[in-house]
């Protein structure tokens, strides 16, 4: 799952790949210092990228991805140069040194092989498409495979293992290549075409069609075929006999010229600047995958919210205080703080007066004890329920009129019991020895 | 004072003493550090306060508090100094308790809270569900509702036996609380979260917009980590599966040499996934609330290749590493490239052709010289699978309070058996796709293709069950 962040740039989602490599590789880096920092970017791709950024500083990381794109620009630049040269060779093949203009090998360099290509990088692309393991091997891999391979190094080979990543994102690496191969090719028919261009302008030639294997016939029908396009644009087919073009020179030169570029390039321009469309688009959506290992673990650290005390604890908190008694003794009186989940055990015994549960009840209890007939009381007290200082209050206030000792009832939680003989021993309040407590 | 849109929502979390208020911070914060949190009552003292964002814009603030402890006691008091003609007047009768003396000794804690309250906009009152519903609960209640704000009953603990939450509901409609919610921080229902940001809508209707980013936003990374654990899941069982070790002298001291150390080798990759699969949640590797799932201090209790841990999940696996075991092999078919040239083709073929070595050349060649190569069992991998899966699943409906495991029958049901054994026969195929330490890792978009249809298959089985 990818987040989209419009202001990621290839340099930040790079860098952060690298980063992400290094943690993985070689364990969590001490991002102490550019944590706060990365904490004040408005959403968790900004924190990441920011973070990655500083780290990257720190590591080097970011001079490596320097090289990494001065490589890559190398790559570029020897890949113009190979096409300049691949159509100069192409179109030197078809031109003999007598000034003859081979036609078909003309047709076939400048023309044929370039759609050779395209119909092959039409297949390729489809099937990498299609979800095929294409784009990891043939010129991919040529290219990255020294690079991946650490043939430059640790820290350069992790810059350009990340550069394929963010590029493999969306599919960009296909793209990428598509639109290198079409940058190519372009460069390859524009050199043929400029070439022929010169040439016919400025040295004598004639066109010829030898061929031993092909028969007129279809020569006839190969030369219709190129001749159609040109055609719609108003470049006349040339009329062609026993290997000899019977047109003018100018007609079949302007015919030829405009068979490499309605035919070659301006087939391959369009898909250039179409795929270079896309690649530029591609490059605006960039996003970091916030799922990927490395990545999604930096959430709770970066997306930690913090915390303010904006009412701060008291030194004490005033406590009630009873009064300790004996621990055993027959009770004038019994009474529930609370509730009383028991109550059918207690019905029949006459020392049992009922439950303190609100202001009224203890009010009435005290004043039952302000008579002073009964002065031993047994409390049972829930002690599933959390102790608090309201329980407690009421409770001190009775021990401090008579003789109290608290029944934890229900011994079921050992923690609660505990918590219960702790609050009542700072209250001084007596508890009674339980034999079933836990 | 009225919520406006244009700022920060203020939520004040209320409640009785030791019912959970703390945990539910926790938990809508996915913060496991916010706070402290105890059995003992009167564990938080002061008001403390933690800001939700969305795109860097603050969106919501809680406010932990107190807890009250004295509902009985201080209800008596306000009702013993009302004023004349502000009988009606809630927020006026608890600012005359806050202007009194007593709200700075006997009920200081109770002042915090109200004070607090006064100045929010709603608040989230906690309310443990194993508790009666007792009178003096109902009378914090009363005290709370003068402040005259909304107030979301939360009911918590709704997943611990003999829970009275029904009867809680009732009583609540009978003082006019409707919305509220059942969220169980211990063991928080999926979508929980999100129901309870609901019943805040239900009661502050203005702060709509507010809570529906959120509620996105939450949902949005809520499958992002599960996303992302069940990628670190792929990757383990990735790199496990294609993991290979060769034994250069086929000795049985050299064979069990090397069998410890992939052991030892399997067993760290393990534990850094647990690792950040419980960074990825948002847990400490010391989180006590691990241990009830088998992980202490980070790490796995019982040993994956302990014949016992193979048994309990009906594995039997030997020492859990076979030796000799030869990658299954696939025709690869050249696909050449990207129509540069003829050198791009040669090219295209020369990969296809070292692919083809390491697939077939490679064993073969190992068989010649003597080496024997040991991988781990699949049935090591199939335990190893299902544990860090049932952390997942553990993990994924937690709150930030405990955990409860998953069950072994319900793990059954869920385990993606026809993904993971794709994976694993694919990765098998592959010895450069093992990251683990000492393997020639090599990534590949087909590793990572491999990775995503099993992650893809866990989703669906988690979505289904």
């Amino acid at each position: 799952m990818v987040s989209k962040t419009p202001t990621l740039t290839l340099r930040a989602a790079v860098v952060t790949e690298i980063i992400r490599l290094r943690e993985i590789e070689e364990g969590a880096l001490d991002d102490q210092s550019v944590l706060a920092p990365a904490r004040k970017q408005p959403t968790f791709t900004e924190k990441v990228t920011e973070r990655a950024r500083l780290l990257a500083i720190q590591t080097g990381d970011l001079e490596a991805y320097a090289h990494l794109i001065r490589a890559v620009t190398w790559v570029l630049i020897l890949v113009c140069g190979f096409g300049i040269l691949t159509g100069l060779g192409l179109v030197s093949s078809a031109i003999s040194s007598d000034g003859a203009v081979q036609v078909p090998m003309a047709l076939f360099a400048l023309v044929g092989v370039n759609f050779i290509m395209l119909v092959i990088w039409g297949i390729l692309f489809a099937a990498a498409l299609r979800g095929d393991d294409v784009r990891s091997r043939g010129i991919t891999r040529i290219f990255w495979e020294p690079l991946t391979r650490g043939a430059f190094g640790s820290g350069r080979t992790r810059a350009a293992r990340a550069f394929l990543n963010v590029l493999q994102q969306r599919r960009a690496d296909l793209v990428l290549f598509s639109l290198l191969s079409h940058v190519f090719w372009s460069l390859v028919a524009l050199v043929g075409l400029f070439v022929c261009l010169v040439f016919f302008a400025f040295r004598a030639h004639g066109f010829v069609w030898e061929t031993t294997i092909l028969s007129e016939t279809t020569i006839h029908n190969l030369i219709a075929f190129f001749a159609w396009l040109p055609a719609r644009f108003g470049v006349p087919e040339p009329a062609w006999s026993d290997g000899v073009f019977s047109a003018t020179i100018r007609e079949t030169g302007y015919w030829l010229l405009s068979v490499i570029t309605l035919y070659a390039v301006i087939p391959r321009l369009f898909f250039a600047a179409l795929f270079w469309g896309i690649f530029g688009w591609q490059l605006r959506v960039l996003a970091i995958d916030l799922t990927s290992p490395g990545i999604s673990s930096l959430r709770p650290r970066l997306e930690f919210t913090g915390h303010s005390v904006v009412d701060p604890a008291p030194d004490s908190i005033a406590a009630a205080h009873g009064r300790a008694c004996e621990r055993t003794f027959e009770p004038d009186v019994i009474v529930s703080l609370d509730h009383e989940p028991d109550l059918t055990s207690l019905q029949n015994d006459t020392r049992y007066w009922g439950v303190i549960d609100g202001a009224q009840t203890r009010d009435a209890f005290l004043s039952r004890l302000a008579t002073g007939l009964e002065c031993k009381v047994r409390m049972r007290v829930d002690s599933r329920l959390s102790p608090d200082r309201g329980s407690l209050r009421i409770l001190s206030q009775i021990a401090r009129v008579c003789l109290l000792q608290v029944d934890l009832t229900f011994p079921l939680d050992k923690e609660r019991v505990s918590a219960w003989h702790e609050a009542l021993d700072a209250s001084q309040i007596t508890v009674l020895e339980n034999v079933d407590d836990i | 004072m009225t919520y406006e849109q244009s700022r920060t929502l203020l939520v004040a979390v209320v409640g009785h003493t030791n019912t959970g208020k703390t945990s539910l911070l926790r938990t809508l914060l996915h913060d496991v550090g916010f706070g402290q949190i105890s059995s003992r009552p009167a564990t938080t003292r002061d008001v403390r306060a933690a800001t939700i964002s969305s795109q860097g814009k603050p969106l919501l603030t809680l406010f932990d508090t107190p807890g009250l402890e004295d509902g009985v006691g201080l209800y008596a008091w306000l009702e013993a100094n009302r004023t004349s003609g502000k009988h009606h007047d809630g927020p006026e009768r608890i600012q005359t308790l806050l202007d009194h003396p007593i709200a700075q000794s006997d009920y200081e804690q109770e002042s915090k809270v109200l004070k607090q309250l006064l100045v929010s906009d709603a608040a989230f009152f906690v309310i443990d569900a194993r508790d009666p519903v007792l009178p003096k609960f109902m009378d914090e209640l009363a005290i709370l509702q003068m402040c005259g704000k909304p107030i979301v009953p939360v009911l918590n603990h709704t997943a611990a036996e003999g829970h009275q939450a029904q009867v809680w509901t009732e009583k609540l409609a009978r003082i006019g609380l409707h919305h509220w919610v059942a969220f169980d921080t211990v063991s928080p229902q999926e979508g929980g979260e999100t129901q309870v940001y609901e019943q805040l809508v239900a009661v502050l209707p203005a702060a709509r917009k507010a809570i529906k980013t959120l509620i996105a936003e939450r949902t949005m990374e809520q499958a992002q980590r599960r996303a992302a654990a069940i990628r670190w899941l792929g990757e383990l069982i990735t790199d496990v599966s294609a993991c290979q070790f060769v034994v250069q002298h086929r000795t049985d001291d050299a064979t069990d040499a090397a069998t410890f150390e992939l052991q030892r080798k399997v067993v760290a990759h393990e534990q850094s996934c647990l690792r950040h699969i419980l960074q990825i949640y948002g847990f400490r590797p010391d989180d006590a609330r691990l241990s009830g799932l088998s992980v202490t201090s980070g790490t796995w209790q019982e040993d994956l290749f302990d014949p016992d841990t193979l048994r309990d999940f009906g594995v039997k696996a030997g020492k859990g590493i076979a030796a000799g075991g030869a990658a299954g092999a696939s025709i690869d078919v050249m696909t050449g490239g990207f129509s540069l040239g003829a050198g791009t083709l040669i090219g295209a073929a020369a990969g296809g052709i070292w692919q083809s070595w390491q697939k077939f050349g490679q064993p073969l060649q190992y068989k010649l010289q003597g080496y024997t190569p040991l991988r781990v069992d699949d049935g090591v991998i199939e335990v190893l699978a299902k544990r860090q899966l049932a952390l997942i699943y553990a993990l994924q409906r937690r709150g930030h309070a405990a955990l409860e495991p998953i069950s072994h029958a319900e793990l059954r049901d869920h385990f993606p058996m026809e993904a993971f054994v794709k994976l694993r026969k694919k990765a098998r195929q592959h010895p450069q796709w093992s990251a683990l330490p000492g393997s020639e890792f090599r990534d590949s978009p087909l590793r990572q293709q491999a990775i995503d249809a099993f992650g893809k298959a866990v989703l669906d089985s988690m979505q289904t069950g």
